[in-house]
């Protein structure tokens, strides 16, 4: 069938589903990593991965616009799947369709349960040794996919195996995009004898307001740090007043100086009175010393009614670390205001007993780091003493708690890493259903040649 | 072409961020720390006790601790005290005179006691540094002295804040050990080839200027410690530096007899100098070599200088460098 023959609907699938198409979504791609990984030098990691791959459009060096990771996965997507649905036909009839489909809803079944099992693992109360845990899981992964594999072959016959791998790397597509777009990290920082209920992701910063008047809970504002820097006047509902950011007034990454004489200086309250913040770079990519970025910003608050200023308040995520917020009167109220890293609550909360550091006798290189915590759930009633230490996370309620860091100036101190995402286990999944694909389309060739040379 | 709308919804959704910008929720009250600090004035020296904990932990042991502090003893040169049943004794660092312990009823609680020459810095100076390390704003004199009881012979302060009062800030800190500061980890290596002992009443500067490697303030007076490739002009050429800074003729090399007077500092030859000028006055240590050139500097006015003068003096004496070998 040549062009002429092809209608319009035709012509376009032809177009989504070529090789060539393939090659140059691919040649992009690399593209796209190489100029991500140079971004590195001078942009942070998260920054780079935000700008160039969890997006649609990508500004290469930024002004340059190229088609973003999302863009590139979602074309290659629908290649991937056009082009098999053009070259790839179901070849069982009758009752081996009918066990074909069943078989494959089977597998995709328990390819299902093995990737959302993990939902609600809880190793509060069972310790799995770390590698006979990433055995069974793989395990699982295989099992799944022989299933799949059953299915491939009733249906697909000799293209059993390239229908199941490629399934193998749609599921590794779809499980970044949930990654991207769902994934929540970060980090519980508890010293010996606190009780912690929130994480901050420390790639984030936010505003908050806080209205601590009332008993048990405090009412809190936020905004969000692209909100600060875009500048201009922010309608915070629900307060008295509005906020306003100048333009240039919002530094993603800013170190504190004690004010000098004479130097303009945009605060007339707080903690500006005494020091201004200083622009930084970015930290790099390629930064081994794994610096994060310590934002600040000018923020005018305005009266709702007059619009007239309240005052100009220096808030500076290091300022919230090392002295908390500061104080905002608004007529006879006063407010709790502080740039901070992003919080996220968590229905329990976790109570540090002890963070023990042991090192090799006589010397400090490090042989443990361990944080003994209390998990308190009320809502479910949970209260379990946990060790939690290298390699050895606490799974509860779809977050994986990991050993951090630690208090370096007083090792009482521990820095959990908390990570929600409910698709972590889909790519190990993934790989081993591309694995058993491969396998299975090599023992297909085989054994075909293995029957053709038999007459011989 | 099915396919199509799907693909435009993907690409949509890769297109639009979350627009959650401003939000409103109701959260759980963060925790608070309470600090108990207590200052004994003995005759040459300040003596401090302090406690901080999450709140409720201080409440539970709230009695004991004030039991504690009403028994203290002022001597001719020093304080003594009685450990309450259970407590136990540690002997603290270079900076910290002992440890005291809460026993099985708190194992992680504990009393720190210190002491400075002097008055060391100042019950108003000290107060405020404590208030500053919970997170409260520093208060006048006036409310200062509100705050404060007597509990014996000490005089107590009781805080309650939303930071937990150490010197690194109010949380474990991850790596970055957030002193990233300066922005360079070789700039990183070289602070933490010097220790000293840091008086309590000075507050540090974290992102020092360069090239300073230190920098601290104490009640009007500011204290760096700055590191120079090379002699920097040598000797006579810094004295009337300081010299004309404080507002003072420059000496020439005559300076150095009339200014300077030899001293050890971390186990080199080093000069101890002075400018004091009408409104401004230095007190330094210089210690030149071939390879690089240190100084160890108080800058302020006459009177804050010579208030920060013994402590000064003692920062100096204290100096060490990893690996230099006397």
């Amino acid at each position: 069938m040549n062009n002429g023959e092809r209608n319009p609907v035709q012509q376009v699938l032809a177009v989504l589903g070529s090789l060539k198409l393939t090659v140059a979504l691919l040649f992009l791609s690399m593209v796209l990593v190489f100029a991500g990984t140079l971004a590195q030098v001078n942009n942070g990691i998260w920054t780079v991965v935000s700008q160039y791959f969890r997006c649609g459009i990508a500004l290469l060096g930024g002004w340059f616009p190229f088609p973003g990771g999302w863009t590139l996965g979602t074309l290659l997507l629908i290649n991937l799947l056009v082009s098999h649905g053009m070259r790839i036909k179901v070849q069982a009839r009758g009752p081996r369709l009918l066990l074909g489909s069943a078989t494959m809803l089977v597998g995709l079944a328990l390819t299902w349960v093995v990737i959302t099992h993990v939902f609600d693992l809880d190793s509060t109360q069972k310790t799995i040794n770390p590698s006979q845990r990433v055995t069974l899981q793989l395990m699982q992964g295989g099992g799944a996919a022989a299933v799949l594999f059953v299915g491939c072959w009733l249906l697909f016959r000799r293209k059993a195996g390239i229908v199941l791998l490629h399934t193998g790397v749609i599921i590794l597509m779809f499980s970044e995009l949930a990654t991207g777009l769902m994934a929540e990290e970060g980090q519980m920082s508890i010293f010996e004898g606190q009780s912690v209920n929130y994480v901050e992701d420390n790639r984030t910063a936010e505003l908050a307001i806080i209205d601590d008047s009332t008993p048990g809970a405090d009412d809190v504002v936020v905004v969000s740090d692209r909100a600060l820097a875009r500048g201009g006047s922010i309608r915070l509902e629900g307060l008295p007043f509005d906020l306003e950011v100048a333009g240039d007034k919002y530094f993603k990454n800013a170190q504190l100086a004690p004010l000098k004489p004479g130097e303009p200086n945009p605060a007339t309250h707080g903690a500006g009175l005494r020091m201004s913040a200083q622009n930084r770079p970015e930290s790099s990519g390629v930064d081994t010393s794994g610096r994060v970025d310590l934002p600040a910003a000018y923020v005018t608050f305005k009266d709702r009614g007059t619009n007239a200023p309240i005052g100009t308040w220096l808030l500076s995520v290091r300022y919230t670390i090392e002295k908390g917020a500061q104080a905002v009167r608004a007529g006879s109220k006063e407010y709790r205001v502080a740039l901070r890293f992003k919080r996220t609550y968590k229905p329990y909360s976790v109570y540090l007993s002890q963070f023990k550091f042991e090192r090799y006798s006589g010397t400090d290189t490090p042989k443990d780091y361990s944080s003994y915590v209390r998990v308190e759930d009320p809502e479910r009633g949970v209260v379990r003493d946990v060790r939690i230490w290298m390699n050895n996370p606490l799974r509860y309620r779809g977050d994986t708690l990991y050993q951090s860091s630690f208090d370096a100036e007083t090792e009482r101190g521990t820095v959990l890493q908390v990570v929600d995402n409910r698709g972590w286990m889909a790519p190990y999944v993934a790989c081993m259903i591309v694995a058993v694909g491969l396998i299975g389309q090599f023992q297909l060739h085989l054994l075909e040649f293995l029957r053709k040379r038999r007459p011989a | 072409m099915r396919l199509l709308p799907v693909a435009a919804l993907l690409v949509a959704v890769a297109a639009c961020g979350p627009s959650d910008e401003v939000r409103r929720y109701k959260a759980p009250k963060d925790p608070t720390w309470r600090m108990i600090g207590a200052i004994v004035a003995a005759k040459d020296t300040t003596w401090f006790f302090k406690v901080a904990a999450p709140t409720d932990r201080i409440a539970a042991a709230q009695a004991e601790i004030h039991s504690f502090l009403r028994g203290l003893k002022v001597g001719e040169s020093d304080v003594t005290w009685t450990l309450p049943a259970g407590w136990k004794e540690e002997q603290g660092g270079p900076a910290r005179v002992a440890t005291l312990k809460f026993g099985d009823r708190d194992p992680r609680l504990e009393l720190t006691v210190s002491k400075l020459p002097g008055d060391g810095g100042g019950l108003p100076a000290n107060v405020n540094r404590w208030r500053e390390q919970l997170g409260l704003e520093r208060a006048a004199e006036g409310d200062i002295a509100a705050s404060i009881r007597k509990v014996g012979e000490a005089q107590v302060v009781d805080f309650i804040g939303p930071t937990r009062p150490t010197m690194g800030g109010g949380r474990p800190m991850a790596k970055p050990p957030p002193p990233e500061r300066t922005g360079d980890s070789q700039y990183d290596q070289v602070r933490s080839m010097f220790s000293f002992e840091r008086p309590p009443a000075w507050r540090e500067n974290p992102q020092p200027e360069r090239p300073k490697v230190f920098e601290f303030q104490a009640d009007g007076a500011l204290i760096t410690f700055t590191i120079m490739a090379g002699e920097s002009g040598g000797l006579a050429a810094n004295i009337d530096r300081w010299r004309t800074q404080a507002g003072l003729e420059p000496l020439g090399e005559a300076g150095i007899g009339r200014s300077a007077t030899p001293m050890k500092f971390v186990g080199a030859d080093a000069w101890l100098v002075e400018a004091a000028g009408k409104d401004r006055a230095i007190l330094g240590v210089i210690a030149l070599s071939s390879e690089f050139s240190m100084f160890l500097k108080l800058d302020g006015t006459p009177s804050a200088v010579a208030a920060q003068r013994a402590v000064f003096t003692q920062v100096a004496q204290s100096f060490q460098m990893k690996g230099r070998h006397e």
